[in-house]
């Protein structure tokens, strides 16, 4: 019933923004989304939409399934939108009763508003392109240095992989124990709010109880392959920079240098285009 | 040559009440003295609740011994310094396939025990292909685990423990979660291993068909064992297995009842194979 959702939303295909190391993509979409909210000029917003129609072309991945995140979004967006549109105080453009639409506010909206679909868009392109577990992996390496304060990266990174791991063995189970009950009258379906709720509750408790019970399971079969927190454990295929990983941080660093610029342009047409708006 | 060698060997567990206060202890393992010698093949049968588990629990140290000792090769499971050699030494695979496999991917999961161990990519990528070749399941290295049949997961767990090279191989149940034709290709897989590159093997059954792999055959009751016989002479005592609580095979049945009726047979055979022959 529930058995086909996918984890994560990988896209499989043969590319370079696939192919790179995913510590490279994790900083890059980290720079990209400070990169949005540093911005102040319409310049800086220019070379944002470059790099992400860059990105959005190498990675090759569809277009629509880009922007199925964006779906998500809507209501944010709107709501948003809304609030900034109607509460900036400032020069008043339009008056509809006591809503006040001023130009600060189309200005503020419109930023807003890139900035939040840029910034899903380029999210997007970190999960779409990076399999979870590659993802732990980036996140275990490039973390490594928190090691020095006694931060267990190197654990938590084990438990973030064994998570997933488990998460479509665990869906199975609920599907095992919502037929078990409902085959004995349960109803999952009917009811307000509060009802169906509580008509959860002989869902989750079984389903507690044998996620500890194969938490005990694991740790013995772990324990008897020798795992142990202490040693230093190696990787079968330890993540190594190539090239072209060197290559993107260069082009990284050279896009971080652009929009630090932009903030001192002043030419006079921008500023005029600027007051127009 | 002795490889595994216990003696005297008791476990109780703590019986503790709401307050974790104990307030009784459970005697689960009562007094077992054994030795097992390199390249045996060992199958444990009992019934639920017999102290099969706890029992093999002991032999990689996941259970110290409440009293008595257990050696492998010459390790005490007590010291603490010996554990990491005594787990390489001993692979355990478990009941539930699913419990048992870290990794999303075949490969990654078969490399787990090497990754603790420290092994080298190269080294472990060598091993990893070695272990999937024995055990047949090359094609599926770069599978998702979750997607694989539970005969097939129980051989990922089994290939994690081949490329460790241990030389005692403990099964506890791995059959029982997986269908008749997954069994029978699983265990032939590991009484091969066991003949082929004489790898000690403990097997915990609750098939009693599956004792014809073994040269040994130890039957637990209570915490206790009450027989040590090769699988031929463990048929015919009816009244232990009876005290066990364990049914004698189909066929065993057949022919001590076609014994019973004046046919020429010994009333221990428990293969179809044997029974024809002995028909003819």
């Amino acid at each position: 019933m529930i058995r086909d959702i996918t984890l994560g939303q990988y896209y499989k295909k043969d590319s370079i923004v696939h192919s790179l190391d995913p510590r490279v993509k994790l900083v890059a979409t980290l720079v990209f989304l400070v990169s949005l909210f540093i911005s102040t000029n319409i310049f800086a917003y220019l070379f944002a939409t470059i790099f992400l129609i860059i990105a959005i072309y190498m990675c090759r991945v569809p277009f629509k399934f880009i922007i199925r995140g964006l779906k998500s979004l809507l209501i944010l967006l709107l709501i948003s939108i809304f609030f900034n549109l109607f509460l900036t105080p400032g020069k008043i453009v339009l008056s509809l009763g006591i809503f006040k639409i001023t130009k600060e506010g189309i200005i503020i909206a419109i930023k807003m508003a890139i900035r939040l679909i840029y910034l899903v868009i380029g999210s997007s392109i970190l999960t779409l392109t990076t399999t979870p577990s590659k993802l732990t992996d980036g996140l275990e390496k490039g973390l490594s240095f928190l090691k020095v304060f006694k931060v267990p990266v190197a654990e938590i990174a084990l438990m973030m992989s064994i998570a997933l791991r488990f998460i479509p063995i665990l869906i199975e189970e609920v599907d095992k124990i919502m037929n078990a009950q409902m085959s004995r009258g349960a109803d999952f379906e009917h009811g307000n709010i509060i009802e169906k709720a509580k008509s959860l509750i002989p869902l989750l408790i079984p389903l507690f109880v044998s996620a500890f019970k194969r938490a005990n399971d694991l740790a013995y079969a772990m324990e008897s392959r020798c795992y142990s927190s202490d040693a230093i454990r190696t990787k079968l295929r330890p993540l190594k920079y190539k090239k072209i990983d060197y290559m993107t941080y260069a082009y990284l660093l050279l896009y971080i240098i652009l929009i630090f610029l932009t903030r001192y342009i002043k030419i006079d047409g921008i500023i005029k285009f600027e007051r127009f708006l | 040559m002795e490889n595994i060698s216990i003696k005297n060997l008791i476990v109780d567990f703590d019986i503790t009440n709401e307050e974790n206060e104990i307030i009784s202890k459970k005697r689960v393992i009562d007094d077992i003295s054994l030795s097992i010698n390199e390249g045996e093949f060992i199958c444990i049968i009992g019934k639920n609740g017999s102290g099969k588990s706890t029992f093999v629990k002991c032999l990689n140290a996941l259970i110290l011994p409440s009293s008595g000792d257990v050696t492998i090769y010459g390790m005490n499971t007590k010291d603490e310094s010996n554990l990491i050699n005594i787990r390489r030494n001993i692979g355990m695979a478990f009941q539930n396939p699913d419990n048992q496999i870290v990794a999303s991917i075949v490969e990654e999961d078969v490399a787990f025990g090497m990754e603790n161990l420290g092994f080298e990519s190269e080294e472990m990528d060598k091993r990893i292909d070695e272990s999937l070749n024995i055990l047949g399941i090359k094609d599926s290295r770069y599978s998702q685990t979750n997607k694989l049949s539970g005969g097939q997961k129980q051989k990922v767990s089994l290939a994690g423990i081949l490329c460790l090279k241990s030389k005692i191989l403990v099964l506890d149940e791995p059959t029982s979660m997986i269908d008749k034709n997954g069994r029978i290709d699983l265990l032939n897989k590991v009484y091969e291993l066991n003949k082929n590159q004489k790898i000690t093997v403990i097997l915990i059954s609750h098939y009693i068909e599956e004792i014809k792999y073994a040269d040994r055959v130890l039957v637990m009751n209570n915490g206790k064992i009450i027989n040590d016989d090769t699988p031929k002479n463990t048929v015919l005592k009816e009244e232990i297995l009876l005290e066990a609580g364990i049914e004698l095979p189909y066929i065993t049945k057949l022919s001590k009842l076609l014994k019973e009726k004046g046919k020429n047979l010994k009333g221990n055979e428990f293969t179809v194979k044997e029974l024809c022959q002995f028909l003819k």
